[in-house]
């Protein structure tokens, strides 16, 4: 589905990836982990086409996708969750998740329409016609997740979807990940919750300044206290 | 108080022509970021293309307003895609550039059409019409309920489509658009179309009730940008409040205080910014 392989991403000067890989098969959950500052968003952006990277290549469903513009990646059938959720408030809940919709040329799985994403996630129903930003902080990440899936993705990026949530808001959307995965579509996600990347993953990649230092199962890196202790912050014992 | 109704008369006609050429410049100005001051020079081109269709060729009126928009549309158009799209976030660029066509475009007026100013056209195939007792030009009627209907149209299109939701998705957050899967340099061209084919219907529907002259490029320019300014940048209902205070402000002021002439609407600019400094009805952010 996403093979990203040997990128190097700079922000001007500033050298952040540094021939970075991963990949993502078809139908499963990839998440990546890693602190504050060590290049996940950079990754995503590097994907999505917003800061491409200067070396390295990006094949997406069989096609290099390196050169891009983010639209077009977009359109071939990626869908980012953007961090802070980044919803747009001069729209209405309704015109979020309408405004980028579209059908998808294979038919695979059922489509989502605003009928089954109104199904799914009520709430915003009810709050259809309200800015997408009076929402509360959970209900936007609902937005941004459902606004995301209106475009019927085949890759769904989602960067740090639990941040700023409750405890409980985060067992929900770690939820809604797992459901969406189950129903075949690709996930790569960003976190810095451990415990919900561990139950919703298929597999695992650790990232520190720029590079990957870590890949493997999630039953793996439960067990690998030295990963989790050196490039997670997990302090040891638990 | 009949000179009251005519004067009204006059100043929401005129603020209609503000209105719409103003519209277009807001807008573009919101959504790309690009401040196009050859916007009065598509206007007036235009009102010499509707008046040589309505005055020169004998068409009809409706053709005249139609070809107009169409000459305004095109040549923003190409403007923009010749020009403009490579200086976006340039604003020095794009406000050297632009003026340089209000020259260019003036002088080409002044080549195909010289330099005697055209007088308002439309006054003699068009009859007063007598409402209570009082006689309206109807040129100026009829330019009121076309703004009218084109401030509804418009704003249909800015709140009410997926067209208008694209765009005010890329003024919020342009990247993310694009994330999304919209070709913004589309919804941009596309803006910048309309926004220069009202300002070419403008021209026609302007110059039809206040005649055109070579000048007009830069007059019209300025009166536009006071009105985008006192409405706020990016806003169709604000253009549309602007244009029609302006109109009023500029109509009333030259009857009350001939004297000021122009400066009251300056002085109008100033007194709502110093209330409201992104406008009457300016995006926040
Ligand atoms: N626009 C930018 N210009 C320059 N440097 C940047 C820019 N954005 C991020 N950086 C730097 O790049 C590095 C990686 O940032 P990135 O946002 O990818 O981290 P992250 O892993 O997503 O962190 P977080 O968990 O806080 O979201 C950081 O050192 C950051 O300071
Ligand atoms: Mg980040």
């Amino acid at each position: 589905m996403l093979a990203v392989s040997e990128i190097h991403t700079y922000y001007g000067d500033s050298y952040i990836l540094q021939g970075l890989s991963l990949t993502v098969e078809e139908g499963t959950a990839v998440a990546l982990l890693g602190r504050n500052g060590m290049g996940k968003t950079t990754t995503i952006r590097s994907i999505m086409g917003f800061t491409p990277p200067r070396r390295g290549e990006i094949h997406f469903r069989g096609k290099d996708v390196t050169h891009w513009v983010p639209y077009r990646r977009a359109r071939l059938g990626m869908a980012l969750c953007p961090q802070g959720r980044r919803i747009f408030p001069s729209l209405s809940v309704e015109e979020n998740l309408t405004m980028a919709a579209r059908g998808r040329d294979r038919t695979k799985g059922e489509l989502w329409d605003l009928g089954r994403i109104y199904e799914r996630y009520p709430v915003l129903k009810d709050r259809a016609r309200l800015k997408g930003t009076s929402l509360s902080g959970g209900e936007q990440q609902m937005l941004a997740v459902g606004r995301g899936l209106m475009t019927n993705p085949d890759l769904f990026v989602l960067d740090e979807p639990s941040e700023g949530l409750a405890p409980m808001l985060v067992r929900d959307i770690g939820k809604i990940i797992a459901e969406l995965r189950e129903t075949g579509l690709s996930i790569l996600l960003v976190e810095q919750n451990i415990t919900m990347a561990l139950n919703v993953a298929d597999r695992i990649y650790v990232i520190s300044s720029g590079k990957i230092v870590y890949e493997g199962a999630p039953s793996e890196l439960a067990a690998n206290e030295t990963v989790k202790r050196q490039y997670l912050g997990v302090a040891g014992g638990k | 108080m009949s000179m009251f109704f005519t004067n009204l008369v006059n100043g929401l006609a005129m603020g209609m022509v503000y209105f719409l050429t103003a519209a277009g410049m807001s807008i573009v100005m919101g959504v790309m970021g690009i401040s196009n001051l050859a916007h009065g020079a598509l206007y007036m081109v235009s009102a010499y293309v509707g008046w040589q269709v309505f005055k020169g060729f004998h068409g009809p009126f409706t053709l005249a307003v139609i070809l107009g928009g169409l000459t305004g549309g095109l040549l923003g158009l190409l403007i923009e895609r010749i020009f403009l799209r490579r200086l976006y976030k340039q604003p020095n660029e794009q406000v050297l550039l632009t003026y340089g066509f209000v020259y260019i475009l003036t002088n080409l007026c002044l080549w195909i059409w010289q330099g005697w100013a055209r007088m308002p056209f439309t006054a003699a195939a068009l009859k007063p019409i007598t409402i209570g007792g009082l006689r309206f030009a109807s040129s100026r009627l009829l330019l009121i309920a076309l703004g009218a209907l084109f401030a509804v149209a418009l704003w249909y299109l800015q709140d009410r489509t997926r067209l208008g939701a694209r765009v005010r998705a890329g003024m919020d957050d342009k990247e993310m658009a694009q994330g999304m899967g919209v070709n913004m340099e589309m919804v941009s061209m596309l803006v910048f179309f309309i926004a220069a084919f009202v300002a070419g219907l403008s021209g026609v529907l302007g110059a039809q009730v206040m005649g055109i002259n070579t000048e007009a490029g830069s007059t019209i320019l300025v009166q536009a940008l006071v009105v985008v300014i006192v409405g706020g940048v990016g806003s169709i209902q604000g253009a549309l409040l602007g244009g029609l205070l302006i109109g009023l402000i500029d109509t009333f002021g030259k009857v009350l205080f001939p004297q000021l002439a122009m400066f009251t609407i300056y002085l109008a600019m100033v007194l709502i910014l110093v209330v409201r400094p992104r406008g009457l009805l300016g995006r926040r952010g």
